[in-house]
């Protein structure tokens, strides 16, 4: 794109809240640094299901698989999160968050901090190899599951201030429809607060009672049904704020507009609805619940595929219409307006591209019975590491090329640019590879969460092997990924400081004229809320109600590793 | 609120295309037989090779080339191993575990459901191409899960 | 108060039709958007039927 550093608007150019900057900058650091650490355990799984190499006998596959999870699917999404949503509502609700947010803010990060550091102590102490969903009835030690609610805890204070935010300015701005970024972060932790409320019950009302002995027995199926109500939700938590770089900052960053504010709120209000009532797409091959409920949710999940459906749209006609008016002509010219050279489009729009196989993926995982196919599967591995891996991933590290300056007030170098471009492209390379594998075993039975093993050289699993072996190339090459994003953060850290022309901006896009302005009823948060708990009672009252009413026997304590 | 025509044309073709799929897993499942892996009654886990019917693992023939499998799911291997079903059968699969969750994937096959401790989990499957098919645990359950599996002999 | 109501409606008519004819207009084309959707959308369906076919015939 530009050989100067990449400039800033005149509009956007007041510099970002110091005190401000450090709560998001903190928030970064941790994740960035989940990451790496994340990244290693990530490596080694790769080159010891390859049958390349042996773990010490110090370390167990399936530990280190403990803690790729969490530190990769909780810990770096959880805190990037945070840090730009509260990055973004200082930004766009009042130039700085008033003391109670920022304090909330702040009291969330300790909380999540220590919960994270006694659960990695825990993982890495063989106490809790349960993997990151602690499926019952293996049984971890009780401190795991009271890190898991320091985590989750702190991330609802970290809500509040949001929320509190936000009143602030609907308070000092009466009339006035709420900026984009402040609705939209609102609803990704009103999501996260309503999704979290399953775990929550699951880990303080039987894990934690259970984990100590103070309760002997526990309902597993109570237990799987109360966290997968999480789970799902879970995913557009992470997707959401990738959507919200995608609605406001990457219109500004390619010189265009937003191509509607009304139809961006609508999508993320049907998330906010849809997101919840659809557990039982991750329990289709359990027993104990009832077909018609699973098929009742399969429709909810299909549902709730219609605002990516939407968002899609949106993107597209974003950058035609971006480029039109930029003189594009012809069906596809717009493709060529846009600014491929700068890693702040680069990286998110190849988070979107290959948004298109993981989606048409998860439509398939939900697909009911179809689901046999797959379930338990390196396919539904491959798939999560489309979504959330690349998709979420990708997007946050575009994000990070202008956050972390623009709040340090320093410059986006174009070196720095240019080891991003390279650091994307290095990023789908080894995602090809290791999705590609994943997806293609998966579909013949090869299982996932497994450690090298050739089941006796059955001829099956001697087939999977050669796909083994390019999981473990894509996920070495992944792992140079890694490495280079965690150097390009600590170079982002260290950039020159800029001026008001050269600090690296905050892109906030503007809407493109439309015709009417937004509807006012799209605000309504207590409808919204309302119709989730309306259609969540729907969904699993009575399945749900028929496991607390005909509970099966629960299961005593299981420590199997 | 305004909503471009193109995006409205491209929004019912999503969704008709969605109700489609909706339409053919639905009638698969609910008028074809298709459906997934399900179970309605329980037992204590504590007591499963004491309790009708896993204290007698293995086949029970209930028709003309139609058989009840009751098969046990533990840490870490399967009941009975290696079992042997005739071509052509079809199979009333009954899975349930002693201690924690395992899978019980057949793969080539739609088989694959979860042994769940407390529960007994049912699936249907016609064998019509012979071999020896791979049986494995595809849900962590431990230490030796990547050695949990066995064969399925069908001839 | 009924010729108001009929200013309003008309109105709202006159503003729809020039928001369509400004969507027909080559500027504001959204042709490479709808194709481009369009393609997403048979990327899924297909991948949705070759899974299908891959159910059906185990």
């Amino acid at each position: 794109m530009t050989a100067t550093a990449i400039q800033a608007s005149a509009a956007d150019n007041r510099p970002f809240d110091a005190k401000d900057g450090k709560l998001v900058i903190a928030h970064l650091l941790v994740a960035f640094t989940a990451l790496l650490i994340g990244g290693i355990a990530g490596l080694l799984q790769g080159l010891v299901r390859g049958g390349m190499i042996e773990l010490p006998s110090e370390l167990g596959y399936y530990q280190i698989l403990t803690a790729h999870g969490v530190l990769m699917a909780l810990i770096f999404t959880t805190y990037f999160i945070i840090g730009f949503l509260y990055a973004g509502i200082s930004k766009t609700m009042g130039g700085k968050l008033i003391g109670i947010a920022s304090r909330l803010g702040w009291a969330g990060f300790v909380l999540m901090t220590i919960g994270t550091i006694l659960g990695t102590i825990m993982i890495l102490a063989n106490e809790a190899t349960v993997l990151y969903t602690f499926y019952a009835p293996l049984k971890a030690n009780p401190f795991f599951y009271i890190a898991l609610v320091f985590v989750v805890v702190g991330s609802w204070l970290a809500g509040y201030g949001i929320f509190l935010q936000y009143r602030y300015w609907r308070k000092t701005n009466k009339g006035k429809i709420s900026p984009l970024f402040g609705f939209m972060a609102v609803s990704t932790m009103l999501l996260w607060q309503i999704a979290t409320i399953g775990v929550a019950i699951t880990v303080l009302f039987q894990f934690i009672p259970w984990s100590f002995g103070w309760v002997e027995k526990i309902n597993v199926m109570i237990s799987r049904t109360l966290f997968w109500y999480f789970g799902h939700p879970l995913v557009y938590f992470w997707l959401m704020p990738a959507y919200i770089a995608w609605y406001i900052c990457i219109p500004k960053i390619i010189g265009g507009k937003i191509f509607s504010d009304s139809m961006a709120r609508m999508a993320f209000v049907l998330f906010i609805v849809l997101s919840v009532p659809v557990g039982f797409h991750h329990q289709l091959m359990e027993p104990g619940i009832a077909p018609i409920w699973k098929y009742i949710q399969v429709i909810l999940t299909f549902m709730v595929v219609v605002p990516s459906l939407m968002t899609a749209f949106a993107m597209f006609a974003t950058f035609e219409q971006t480029g039109r008016a930029k003189g594009a002509r012809g069906l596809f010219g717009w493709l060529k307006k846009l600014p491929w050279g700068d890693v702040r489009f680069f990286a998110p729009f190849a988070g979107m591209l290959v948004f298109i196989p993981a989606g048409a993926g998860g439509i398939i995982n939900a697909s009911n019975q179809m689901n046999a196919l797959v379930h338990n599967t390196l396919w539904v591995t491959g798939h999560f590491h489309l979504t959330v891996a690349t998709t979420v991933a990708l997007t946050f590290f575009g994000v990070a090329y202008w956050l972390i300056p623009h709040v340090l007030g320093r410059q986006l170098t174009p070196k720095v640019n240019k080891l991003g471009i390279i650091q994307t492209i290095i990023w789908l390379v080894g995602m090809f590879f290791m999705s590609a594998s994943m997806h293609a075993s998966g579909l013949t039975g090869a299982p996932r969460r497994t450690a090298y093993t050739t089941y006796g050289d059955h001829p099956d699993s001697v087939l999977w092997m050669p796909y083994y072996v390019v999981m473990a190339i894509g996920g070495t090459i992944l792992f140079i990924g890694v490495i280079l994003m965690f150097y390009n953060i600590i170079a982002l850290m260290r950039a020159p400081k800029g001026d008001a022309s050269t600090v690296a901006e905050f892109p906030i896009a503007e809407t493109a004229e439309e015709a009417e302005p937004t509807p006012r009823w799209l605000e309504r948060w207590g409808v919204w809320v309302g119709l989730v708990i309306v259609v969540v009672l729907f969904a699993y009252s009575i399945p749900f109600g028929d496991m607390l009413i005909n509970p099966a026997p629960g299961s005593k304590p299981w420590v199997t590793w | 609120m305004h909503i471009h025509r193109l995006e409205k044309v491209w929004l019912i073709i999503g969704v008709v295309m969605l109700f489609i799929f909706l339409g053919v897993l639905g009638i698969g499942a609910f008028a074809m037989g298709m459906q997934p892996p399900t179970g309605d009654h329980t037992i204590d886990p504590e007591k499963v090779s004491e309790t009708y019917p896993f204290n007698n693992p293995g086949l029970e023939q209930i028709g003309d080339n139609e058989y009840n499998a009751y098969m046990i799911a533990y840490a870490f291997g399967f009941t009975p191993a290696k079992m042997e079903i005739p071509l052509g059968a079809k199979v009333h699969f009954q899975v349930t575990s002693p201690d924690v969750i395992h899978g019980f994937q057949i793969t080539g096959t739609t088989v694959n459901l979860m042994a769940v401790p407390g529960e007994v989990n049912h699936y249907t499957y016609t064998f019509d191409k012979p071999g020896e098919y791979l049986v494995l645990c595809n849900e962590y359950c431990g230490a030796g899960h990547e050695y949990m599996a066995t064969t399925i002999i069908v001839k | 108060m009924q010729t108001a109501k009929l200013t309003v409606k008309s109105e709202e008519r006159v503003s729809r039709m020039s928001r369509d004819r400004v969507e027909k207009d080559k500027n504001h084309s959204l042709k490479g958007t709808l194709t481009s959707v369009l393609l997403l959308g048979g990327f899924i369906a297909l991948s949705w039927l070759g899974v299908y076919m891959v159910f059906i015939n185990r």
